[in-house]
């Protein structure tokens, strides 16, 4: 029971950091490749303000989720006059700076190689209660998100995406609704940041990596993109599809290889087969 | 410099890319109420005019007027706010937005488009009327049945049909529109003529036209120019230029001998 309650809570921060990345690639059209510098700064912000400050942990967290916004859109600010391929590969490199910066505070201030002890009140308290608050903080963003694209805003978001010119012809600034809606998906992900933290009581610079930011890109892109549900099922069905392979009954020395491989095939298969993901509603063709 | 003239006015204007030459002292009125129609070969410079005057490019020389008021220094997203929207050639539609929400995201001041005020009460009703609103101007082109499909898959010339009304969405004062017949269906023309002869003479919007399809100028325009050889070599009342013997000799003739 412990460990379904652990994997609960981890499908619902993972759905958080799809459901926010969708918002960018899926709805915007904008090739967010480095989303796991933002989890990192929310998990950091969180646990080092709880851990080393004493921070209520709540306070902490909607910390990580205002900071995490703010680090968002001051990155973005200089990425916005570039475009396309270009814009995306700006992005990977978030991965390698934020990664060198939680490194490399490491000697300077405690904590920031590892941090671990947080105290957590009762609503994170127990597995069980852990894993209620961070579904319904899922669902909250569910919620949300689905309100966003399915306001004036997201269509305004969408046709960013289709035809940014287009927009500013009709005297719609894209790069106002690219700066806003990136800097909510960042505090989003900030958010599932400190969540995380939570989830697994210890973080290093290593969970954050371009190995976090390429699972979120799967996430959604088995689930679909500009889809809210395909951001849920994505997560769901590849933590799920992950953890069953545990259970075959095979050398654990196997197993990981295995996942990885599976994984492989598993998205080379969809972008030959579906490209639309499972429920998407979009894809990059054109 | 110029007195307090309603509408659009282009004056002087000269432009080259580079070394290479495109226009000179293109001066060019498009008042109110009227269609103004810009003809002239391929690369004459007639989209460079509304390039420049959607502040896409900075001409060499020249002032664009609206209403009288200088504009200078915009960029192309400011040019609704200053009373001005163009359509492109090549349609440009968002083509995973139906046809409905095509014209609905070019309406302008929606409090739903912000974070806070789209969950506020009056953000929806706005959105209410705004679609009713996006309906009626789809009923005028009749194409109220394509409201709920994806605009992607639409024909060509119900694209560019949704692509003129998006403009018209803006609520601009001044249309500036780029070859709205071209590439469309025969059989959807006489729509677009009577969507352009609304828009001027029923709401009294100045139109600058850049077409190709003379019979649709003929029909439509009530001022012509003649854009050629990187100058205006004739311009005013459209059946007086129409019937232009230069105009004939330089450029119609040379349309229909081909």
């Amino acid at each position: 029971m412990e460990h379904l309650y652990y994997l609960g809570t981890l499908i619902s921060v993972w759905i958080i950091v799809a459901l926010a990345a969708n918002l960018v690639i899926g709805y915007t059209g904008m090739m967010a490749m480095g989303q796991a510098a933002y989890l990192g700064v929310g998990a950091y912000v969180a646990a080092g303000l709880n851990v080393l400050l004493g921070v209520n942990f709540h306070l902490a967290l909607l910390a990580a989720l205002l900071v995490s916004g703010a680090v968002a859109a001051a990155t973005l600010w200089p990425l916005l006059r570039i475009g396309g391929f270009y814009f995306a590969l700006a992005t990977l490199g978030l991965n390698f700076v934020f990664f060198d910066i939680f490194h490399n505070l490491g000697p300077r201030v405690e904590g920031s190689e590892g941090l671990h002890g947080l105290k957590l009140p009762d609503l994170f308290a127990g597995s069980g209660a852990r894993f209620a608050t961070t579904a319904a903080l899922a669902a909250l963003c569910f919620l949300a998100c689905r309100t966003i694209v399915g306001s004036p805003l997201g269509r305004a978001l969408r046709a960013v995406r289709d035809r940014p010119d287009a927009l500013a012809a009709l005297g719609k600034d894209p790069r106002r609704y690219q700066m806003l809606i990136w800097s909510v998906a960042g505090a989003l992900t900030g958010l599932a940041g400190g969540l995380y933290a939570a989830t697994l009581f210890y973080i290093d610079p290593t969970l954050f990596t371009l190995d976090a930011s390429i699972l979120v890109l799967v996430y959604i892109g088995v689930g679909g993109l500009a889809s809210t549900w395909g951001s849920v099922l994505g997560v769901v069905l590849l933590i799920v599809f992950n953890e069953s392979l545990r259970y075959l009954g095979l050398p654990s020395q196997y197993v990981g290889p295995l996942q990885q491989a599976l994984y492989g095939l598993l998205l080379i298969g969809l972008m030959i087969f579906r490209r639309r993901g499972l429920v998407g509603e979009y894809d990059f063709r054109e | 410099m110029t007195s307090a003239n309603n509408g659009l006015r282009i004056d002087g204007l000269a432009m080259n890319f580079g070394g290479v030459f495109v226009f000179d002292d293109v001066t060019i009125d498009i008042p109110p109420g009227k269609v103004t129609a810009c003809i002239g070969p391929n690369g004459a410079g007639k989209t460079t005019i509304i390039n420049i005057v959607c502040g896409v490019f900075a001409p060499r020389a020249g002032e664009i007027f609206v209403d009288g008021v200088k504009l200078a220094g915009v960029r192309p997203f400011d040019t609704v706010r200053h009373g001005l929207c163009r359509s492109f050639q090549d349609v440009r539609i968002f083509p995973f937005l139906t046809a409905l929400e095509n014209i609905l995201v070019a309406m302008p001041g929606q409090s739903g488009e912000n974070l806070l005020g789209l969950f506020t009460p009056g953000a929806r009703a706005q959105e209410r009327a705004n679609r009713e609103k996006a309906r009626l101007l789809l009923q005028t082109v009749a194409l109220e049945g394509a409201a709920g499909r994806p605009a992607g898959e639409l024909p060509f010339g119900q694209q560019k049909l949704v692509s003129l009304l998006r403009a018209v969405a803006t609520g601009a004062r001044v249309l500036l529109l780029d070859e709205p017949a071209a590439g469309v269906e025969i059989d959807l023309i006489p729509r677009v003529v009577d969507l352009i002869r609304a828009l001027a003479k029923a709401e009294g919007r100045a139109t600058f036209l850049v077409e190709h399809n003379i019979d649709l100028v003929r029909e439509v325009a009530d001022h012509v120019c003649v854009l050629q050889g990187g100058r205006i070599i004739a311009s005013g009342a459209a059946e007086h230029v129409l019937g232009d013997e230069t105009v004939i000799r330089e450029y119609l003739g040379r349309v229909y001998n081909a």
